[in-house]
C-alpha cells in the first residue's frame, strides 16, 4: 500500500500547505457582502433603487449589472450566465444585486433596502409546462437501432409507462465561498471553495475585463467533488468584482439555502416507455423519450441527455431500440452533470422496464434480466450506438455477486420469512448496470503529467488535473511507486498549471500520462541497470524484463541483488541522461470511431426491511461487485463505491428537492434537504472487485451510485411480497416512508 | 456584573471581554483560527461545527459531550472547558482516532472529519461508565457526502478493537481530575450593554426575569440559538439572557415519594441516562430524537416550553401523566402537562415563570397494576430519515391491564399529525374496560384515522399523517398483542443487525 508524506496529506500539493478556502488566515479589515435575490422565477426587471440600501451605516457599495467593468457574463466551457438579473429574472431567486458592508449582519440588513420593480411574468415551472408551450433548448436527439414498430405484428406483448424522475443536488457539505483580495498590481487574489482554479479564472476574466493571469487563485482544499457549472461561479465573481471595485479585500459565504437556491442541479426527467417483449421475457423493443428539465440556460444538458441516450440500454440488448430525448426550457435551475452523469436516470429507466416485464409474466426479475444481458462474442454485443462491448465482464460479476450474497439461499429464506410474517417483508433484488467509461467524447482531451526522479530514489510527479477529494493524487502516487518500484514515501505530487487542467472526474486520463511517462523514463533507466547489474556479475537474462520493485532495479531470476534506484538514477544524472520525462495521453486518438473508451460494469444485490405499517425501509444488507479495471488500490476503490453507493441510495431514498409554487426552491437547508446519515447505511456491506484487468482504472464510481437501484429495486420486491403487485406498479422516487406505504397500500389485494 | 469571563480551549485560557454577548462559539473558533470546526448549516442538523464540552451529568459528575459549537453562544461556555478536534492533531502524538480518521480522508474532502472525530471522541474519551451508547447510534448527527459512512465507522470499531479503554479517565486527558463540570453563577456586560445571566438558584432566575421584563430565558440552546442569526438586532432594543444552566436544582433527576423529579433544564441525553433503565418509552424516545449532539443540549424544559407540535418528549410525558411545576417569585404551580400545554406552540407559562419540575409517577408504585395484570408500552415514530430527523408522526402508548385482561387505563399520545401534540380521547375511551384483543384495537384504529386535523407540509402530506395516527397504533397492537411477550414486527431482525457493528454497552442503573 501506498502512504504519502503526512505532512502533504490533505494537501493538494506538498509545497503549499492548504486548508479549505475559509480557513486560511483571515484578512485583516475584509468587506462582507450578501446578495439580493429576486422573488420570481421569471420578471422583467424595471429599476433598481439602491439609496435606501447606500444610507444605512457601514454599507460601502450596491454592485449591479451596471457596475461589472466587463461583460455580465460568467462562462463556462457551456455557455454563459449573466451574473446579475438586468432586464429579466430567469430562474427564482437569481441575484440582482449585492450589498458590500462592513459585516454580514449590515449587508443582509441592507439587502432588503434595495428596492427592485419588477413586472412579474408568467413563468414556465416544470418539464409538463415547457412542453405545452414547446419550450425547447435546442433540437431533439435520436439514437435508434432497427425498427420499433416491427414489433407490432409479432404477437408480443407491450409495456406502456410514463413516470417522473426526480433530481438531485450536488450537496457538498462545504458551504458555497469566495475571499477576494485585490493586488496593487490590479490582479486579484482569489480563495473559493469551488475546486477547479483554471475553470475560476476563465469564468471571471471577461466579466472583471482583465487576463486570465491577472487572477489569482489560490490552492484550497474542496469540499465534497467540486461543482463545475456556472452558479457555482457566483460566490467567486461577487467577491472578485466587489474587491476590484472597493479595492479592499472582500467575503462573500452563501448561506447553505442561498447556495442551494443558485446552483445547477441533476435535474428531474419525463419519462415515457414503450417497450415489446416476447413470452419468455426477451425483450424485443424498446422505445423510449426523454425530457430533461434544463433550466433557464443549457449549462450541461446536452452532455447529461447525450449521456443518459447513450446508457438506455444499461446491461441489455435490445433488438430494436430507439431512444429520444429533448431539453426543456424553463425557468428552474440549469443542469449540472453531477458525478454520475446521467447514468443513473438511465439504468433506473431500463429497470422500470425490466420490473414491469417481471410482474407481466409473474416472473423473479433476475431471470429477466438474465435473459436480456449482452453476450460480449455473440451477436447480441453492440449497443445501439454501434460500438461493441466485447471484453464485458458482466456475466464474471453477476456470477461472483450471486454467490458473495448467497443469492438463491436467502431468496428461498426470504420467501419462507415472508410466509410467516404479515406486517414487515424483505425484498431482495440484484442488479447489474454496464457503464461506458473514459472520458466520453466531448471531455476527451489531450492532458500531460511530468514525473521526475531524484538521486535519493524519490519521485515528484507534476499533474494540471483538478482534485476533488484526494483521488487523483492517490492514484497517481501509486502509479509512480508500482512502476517505479519506488517505495515507502517517497512520491511528492507538485502543483501543474491549473489553465490546463481537464474537467473535474478525468483521472483516468492522467492517471495514463503518468503510465506514459513512467514508461518513458523504465526505458532510459534499464541500460544504466543493466549495465550496473553486470558489474556485480549479474546474469542477464533480457533487459527487457528487469523489474522495478521496492526501490530498486532486479532480473528477475535472481530478484535478491539489486541495484538501488537512487544509485541508478545518480548515474543517470552523472551520463546527462534527462530523468525527468513528460506524459501524454490523447483520448480522444484512443478513442478512434468508438463513442466510449470502454465498458465498466458491475452487479449489486440488496436487501431490504420494509415495515407495512408505515412504509419505513431498512436496508438490512448491500453486495456488490465491481469491475475496475487496473486496480490501483483496492481499499481505495471500494471506499469510492461505498460513497457513490451511499449518493445513489439518498437520492433514491431521502433526497428530494421541492418547489413551492412560485418556482422557489424550499428544501435548501440541511435539514430539509435530507442527506442520508449514518443511520441509513446498510446495516451489512460487502464490496469485492473483479480480479485487476487490463492497464488503467476505471472509475468505480458511476456504476456505483447505479447500483444503488439494487435497493430501489428491492423495495419493489418487498412491496410485492404484500401481494397485489401488479402490472404498472410505479414505484416514486425518492422511496420516502410515505411513497412506500400508499403504493402498498394501493396495490395491495 | 462582570465585563470579561474565561473559558478554556484545549487546556488553553481565552477571554471573553469584549465580544458581543450574542456572539456565536462557532465564530469565536473560527476568529480564533480554531478552523476545525467547520459552519455548514448553522442550525445544528450536520454536526461539521462538532466540539468536545465538559459537562455534568444528571448526577453531577464530570463527563464529555458532543455539542454543536453553532448551538452556542460564548457566553453559555463561560467558565467551561472546550476541547476542539485541534486537541487530537497538535502535541506530540496524533490522537488514534484522528490517526484513524485522516486515514480515511485520503480518499474523500475531509470537511466533515474534525466533526467526526468529536462525535466519536465522546465515546472513546469518556470513562466507559457513564458512557452508555446502548441504543444510541453514534455520530448520526454528522453528516458525510463523500465517504458512505462506512470507512468512518469502521475505522472508530477497529480502534475500539484494539484499544483497551481506561475505566476511570479520558485517554487524551480531556477530562481530568480537576473537571468538576459544576458551573458557578456569573453574568456578564458586554460593551453595547447586551446582558448575559446565568444565575445560580431558581429564585436568582425568577427575580432577574422580573427585572427585565424584556429578557429571554434559554436552556440548552437548540431553539435559541437558530433564531439568533435571522432577527438581526436593532440598535435600540437592548437584549438580556438568562441561562437556567447553572440552576443546579433544575439539572438533576431525583427520587422522592413514588415520583421522578426532572428538573426542567435536564438535558434528553441526561434523562436517557437517568431514566432509560426505568421507563422503556423514555429510552425509546431519545434514541431517536434528533442527534447525538442535540440530545447533548436540548432541555426537558426548553421542549416543553416549546411546545412544537412535532416534539418527540411531550407525547411520552402525556402517557406517563406528567406533571409540571411552574415557579413565579409569588407561589409553585403543579399542572397536569395536559393543562400546562396551551394549544398549538403555546404553553400556559406567562411572563416572570419558569418551568421547574417536571413529575413523573414511579413505575414502581403501581406496582399492584404490573403483577396483576400487564402495562404495556411504546414509542413510535415516522420519519424520513431513521435518524437525525423531525417526526413526521411520533406516538407514545401505554395501556394497563387487569387481571381479566381488560384495559383499566389507556394512554395513546401523538405528535406530528396536528398543530398541537393531543390525547386521542375518544380511541381512549374505547379502550377502557374493554377486552385487549383485536376487536377493539381494530375500531380503535380506525377512530384514530378520524381523531386529528391532520396537516400537509414539505415532509409528508395530510393523508399520510392521518393514515399514520391509525398505523402506528395498529404496529403498537401487533408487537403487543400477547401481554408480556413482545413480539416485534420485523422478529427483531433489525435489532440484532446493528450497523457497523457498533459496540453495545448495557445502560448503566440509575
Ligand atoms: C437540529 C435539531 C433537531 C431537533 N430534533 C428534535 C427531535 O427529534 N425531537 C424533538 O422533540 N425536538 C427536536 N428539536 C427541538 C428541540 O427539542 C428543542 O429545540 C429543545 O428541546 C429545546 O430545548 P433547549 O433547552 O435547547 O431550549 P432553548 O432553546 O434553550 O429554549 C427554547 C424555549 O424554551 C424556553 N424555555 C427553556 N427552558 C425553560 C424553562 N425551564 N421554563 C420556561 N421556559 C423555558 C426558552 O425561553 C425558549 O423560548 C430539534 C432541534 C434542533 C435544532
Ligand atoms: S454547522 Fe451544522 S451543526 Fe453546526
Ligand atoms: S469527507 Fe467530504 S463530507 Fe465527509
Amino acid at each position: 500500500m501506498a502512504s504519502i508524506h503526512p505532512d502533504t496529506r490533505g494537501c493538494p500539493s506538498d509545497s503549499e500547505k492548504a486548508v479549505f478556502a475559509d480557513d486560511a488566515d483571515a484578512v485583516r479589515g475584509m468587506l462582507e457582502a450578501a446578495l439580493v435575490l429576486a422573488p420570481y422565477a421569471h420578471a422583467s426587471v424595471n429599476a433598481i433603487d439602491i439609496q435606501e440600501a447606500l444610507k444605512l451605516e457601514g454599507v460601502h457599495a450596491v454592485l449591479t449589472a451596471r457596475d461589472i467593468p466587463g461583460q455580465n457574463n460568467l462562462s463556462t466551457e457551456f455557455g454563459q450566465m449573466p451574473l446579475f438579473a438586468e432586464d429579466c429574472v430567469s430562474f427564482h431567486s437569481q441575484p440582482v444585486a449585492a450589498v458590500i458592508a462592513d459585516n454580514f449582519v449590515i449587508a443582509r440588513e441592507a439587502t432588503g433596502l434595495v428596492r427592485v420593480d419588477y413586472k412579474p411574468r408568467v413563468p414556465v415551472l416544470g418539464i409538463r409546462e415547457a412542453i405545452a408551450v414547446q419550450s425547447f433548448h435546442g433540437e431533439e436527439q435520436v439514437l435508434q437501432r432497427g425498427d420499433v414498430n416491427a414489433a407490432d405484428e409479432k404477437k408480443l406483448s407491450e409495456i406502456n409507462k410514463e413516470f417522473t424522475v426526480g433530481g438531485q443536488d450536488n450537496f457538498s457539505l462545504e458551504t458555497c465561498v469566495a475571499l477576494a483580495e485585490p493586488g496593487q498590481d490590479g490582479k486579484i487574489k482569489l480563495r473559493t471553495s469551488v475546486g477547479d482554479r483554471g475553470f475560476v479564472r476563465r469564468g471571471l476574466a471577461g466579466l472583471l475585463n482583465v487576463e486570465k493571469s491577472d487572477i489569482r487563485v489560490e490552492r484550497s482544499l474542496v469540499g465534497g467533488y467540486g461543482d463545475t457549472s456556472a452558479g457555482a461561479l457566483i460566490a467567486p465573481a461577487i467577491a472578485a468584482l466587489a474587491a476590484k471595485l472597493s479595492a479592499s479585500p472582500v467575503r462573500i459565504g452563501l448561506r447553505r439555502e442561498t447556495g442551494v437556491k443558485l446552483t445547477a442541479k441533476q435535474n428531474p426527467v419525463s419519462v415515457i416507455i414503450r417497450a415489446f417483449h416476447d413470452s419468455s421475457a426477451c425483450i424485443q423493443s424498446v422505445e423510449c423519450a426523454v425530457h430533461l428539465d434544463g433550466g433557464w440556460q443549457i449549462d450541461q444538458a446536452a452532455s447529461v441527455l447525450c449521456n443518459i441516450l447513450h446508457h438506455l440500454d444499461s446491461a441489455y440488448f435490445f433488438p430494436n431500440i430507439k431512444v429520444s430525448g429533448r431539453i426543456c426550457k424553463t425557468n428552474c435551475l440549469s443542469s449540472t452533470s453531477s458525478f454520475s452523469n446521467g447514468t443513473g436516470i438511465a439504468a433506473l429507466i431500463v429497470e422500470e422496464i425490466i420490473s414491469e416485464v417481471a410482474l407481466h409474466l409473474k416472473m423473479n426479475p433476475k431471470m429477466v434480466r438474465e435473459r436480456n444481458f449482452y453476450a460480449p462474442g455473440s451477436d447480441r454485443a453492440v449497443t445501439h450506438y454501434g460500438q461493441n462491448v466485447d471484453g464485458l465482464r458482466l456475466r464474471d460479476a453477476w456470477k461472483r455477486v450471486t454467490k458473495l450474497s448467497s443469492y438463491e439461499d436467502r431468496l428461498r429464506e426470504i420467501s419462507e420469512w415472508n410466509r410467516t410474517s404479515s406486517f414487515a417483508k424483505r425484498g431482495l433484488a440484484v442488479v447489474p448496470v454496464k457503464i461506458g467509461c473514459g472520458a466520453s467524447r466531448e471531455e476527451a482531451k489531450p492532458v500531460q503529467a511530468g514525473v521526475c526522479l531524484f538521486a535519493d530514489g524519490s519521485a515528484q510527479v507534476t499533474c494540471d488535473g483538478v482534485d476533488a477529494g484526494e483521488i487523483l493524487r492517490r492514484s497517481v502516487a501509486v502509479i509512480v511507486e508500482e512502476e517505479l518500484g519506488i517505495c515507502g514515501a517517497s512520491v511528492r505530487i507538485a502543483a501543474g498549471d491549473p489553465d490546463q487542467g481537464a474537467a473535474l472526474h478525468c483521472d483516468e486520463l492522467y492517471a495514463e500520462a503518468v503510465l506514459d511517462a513512467c514508461r518513458q523514463l523504465r526505458d532510459r533507466l534499464r541500460m544504466i541497470a543493466a549495465a550496473r547489474l553486470g558489474e556485480s556479475d549479474v546474469d542477464i537474462t533480457d533487459i527487457m524484463e528487469l523489474k522495478f520493485s521496492e526501490g530498486g532495479v532486479s532480473d528477475p531470476e535472481h530478484p535478491d541483488m539489486p541495484v538501488s534506484l537512487s544509485e541508478i538514477v545518480d548515474r543517470a544524472i552523472a551520463d546527462g541522461i534527462d530523468v525527468k520525462a513528460t506524459g501524454c495521453f490523447n483520448a480522444l486518438e484512443v478513442l478512434g470511431d468508438r463513442n466510449f473508451r470502454d465498458f465498466a460494469c458491475g452487479a449489486a444485490a440488496a436487501e431490504v426491511l420494509i415495515d407495512g405499517f408505515t412504509g419505513e425501509v431498512t436496508v438490512l444488507r448491500v453486495d456488490i461487485v465491481q469491475d475496475v479495471g487496473f486496480q490501483i488500490e483496492p481499499v481505495t476503490a471500494k471506499n469510492l463505491i461505498c460513497s457513490a453507493f451511499m449518493r445513489g441510495l439518498g437520492w433514491l431514498t431521502c433526497e428530494e428537492l421541492q418547489w413551492a409554487a412560485n418556482g422557489e426552491l424550499i428544501t435548501g437547508e440541511v435539514d430539509s434537504y435530507r442527506v442520508a446519515t449514518a443511520g441509513e447505511v446498510p446495516r451489512q456491506f460487502n464490496c469485492e472487485l473483479l480480479a485487476s484487468q487490463g492497464r488503467y482504472p476505471k472509475d468505480p464510481q458511476a456504476a456505483a451510485f447505479c447500483l444503488a437501484l439494487s435497493v430501489r429495486e428491492a423495495i419493489r420486491d418487498g412491496i410485492a411480497a404484500f401481494g397485489g403487485a401488479k402490472p404498472g406498479l410505479i414505484l416514486p422516487l425518492p422511496a420516502s416512508p410515505e411513497a412506500v406505504y400508499f403504493t402498498i397500500e394501493t396495490s395491495a389485494p | 456584573m462582570q465585563s470579561d469571563f474565561e473559558f478554556f480551549i484545549n487546556g488553553n485560557s481565552h477571554r471573553g471581554g469584549g465580544t458581543p454577548a450574542q456572539w456565536g462559539l462557532l465564530d469565536y473558533l473560527r476568529e480564533n483560527r480554531m478552523t476545525s470546526a467547520k459552519d455548514a448549516c448553522d442550525r445544528g442538523a450536520c454536526g461539521a461545527c462538532s466540539v468536545l464540552l465538559v459537562d455534568s451529568d444528571c448526577r453531577q459528575r464530570p463527563v464529555l459531550r458532543v455539542v454543536n459549537a453553532c448551538q452556542l453562544t460564548l457566553p453559555m461556555v463561560a467558565g467551561r472547558e472546550i476541547w476542539t478536534a485541534e486537541a487530537m492533531t497538535g502535541g506530540e502524538e496524533e490522537h488514534p482516532l484522528q490517526k484513524a480518521l485522516s486515514e480515511c480522508k485520503q480518499f474523500s474532502c475531509g470537511y466533515c472529519l474534525p466533526g467526526f472525530s468529536m462525535a466519536f471522541g465522546e465515546i472513546y474519551e469518556n470513562p466507559v461508565k457513564t458512557c452508555s451508547s446502548g441504543p444510541l447510534l453514534p455520530a448520526v448527527g454528522n453528516i458525510c457526502r463523500c465517504t458512505g459512512y462506512w470507512p468512518l465507522y469502521s475505522a472508530l470499531n477497529e480502534l475500539l478493537r484494539h484499544e483497551k479503554m481506561s475505566t476511570n479517565k479520558s485517554q487524551a486527558g480531556f477530562l481530568t481530575s480537576s473537571c468538576d463540570g459544576l458551573l458557578p453563577a456569573f453574568a456578564y456586560r458586554d460593551q453595547v450593554g447586551d446582558l448575559f445571566y446565568r444565575p445560580g438558584t431558581l429564585t436568582e432566575a425568577l427575580r432577574l426575569l422580573q427585572a427585565h421584563p424584556d429578557s429571554k430565558l434559554v436552556a440548552g440552546g437548540t431553539a435559541y440559538s437558530s433564531s439568533r442569526q435571522f432577527s438581526p438586532r436593532s440598535k435600540a432594543s437592548r437584549r438580556t439572557i438568562i441561562s437556567l444552566e447553572s440552576v443546579t436544582e433544575l439539572r438533576q433527576v431525583a427520587r422522592e415519594k413514588g415520583q421522578w423529579q426532572i428538573g426542567a433544564a435536564v438535558t434528553i441525553r441526561s434523562l436517557f441516562d437517568a431514566l432509560a433503565g426505568k421507563f422503556p418509552l423514555i429510552a425509546q424516545m431519545a434514541s431517536r430524537f434528533g442527534s447525538p449532539q442535540v440530545r447533548n443540549r436540548a432541555t426537558v424544559g426548553g421542549n416543553l416550553a416549546l411546545a412544537e407540535h412535532d416534539s418527540d418528549l411531550v407525547p411520552v410525558l402525556l402517557a406517563l401523566d406528567a406533571q409540571v411545576v411552574i415557579s413565579n417569585l409569588r407561589e409553585q404551580r403543579k399542572l397536569r402537562l395536559e393543562e400546562f400545554l396551551g394549544g398549538p406552540s403555546r404553553t400556559v407559562l406567562s411572563r416572570g415563570e419558569i418551568l421547574k419540575t417536571v413529575l413523573v409517577e414511579c413505575p414502581d408504585s403501581t406496582a399492584r397494576e404490573q403483577d396483576s395484570g400487564r402495562n404495556l408500552s411504546g414509542f413510535y415514530k415516522v420519519s424520513r430519515r431513521h435518524h437525525n430527523d423531525r417526526a413526521i408522526v411520533c406516538a407514545a402508548f401505554l395501556v394497563a391491564l387487569n387481571e381479566a385482561g381488560r384495559v383499566s387505563r389507556a394512554r395513546l399520545c401523538y405528535g406530528g399529525v396536528s398543530a398541537q401534540a393531543m390525547r386521542a380521547y375518544e380511541a381512549e375511551e374505547l379502550l377502557t374496560g374493554a377486552l385487549w384483543g383485536p376487536k377493539v384495537a381494530r375500531k380503535v384504529a380506525i377512530s384514530l384515522r378520524q381523531t386529528f386535523p391532520a396537516q400537509s407540509d414539505d415532509m409528508a402530506s395530510a393523508d399520510y399523517r392521518n393514515a399514520m395516527a391509525g398505523q402506528l397504533w395498529r404496529k403498537f397492537f401487533a408487537e403487543h398483542r400477547t401481554p408480556g411477550q413482545y413480539t416485534p414486527v420485523d422478529g427483531g431482525l433489525v435489532e440484532n443487525l446493528l450497523p457497523f457493528e457498533t459496540h453495545r454497552e448495557t445502560v448503566e442503573d440509575g
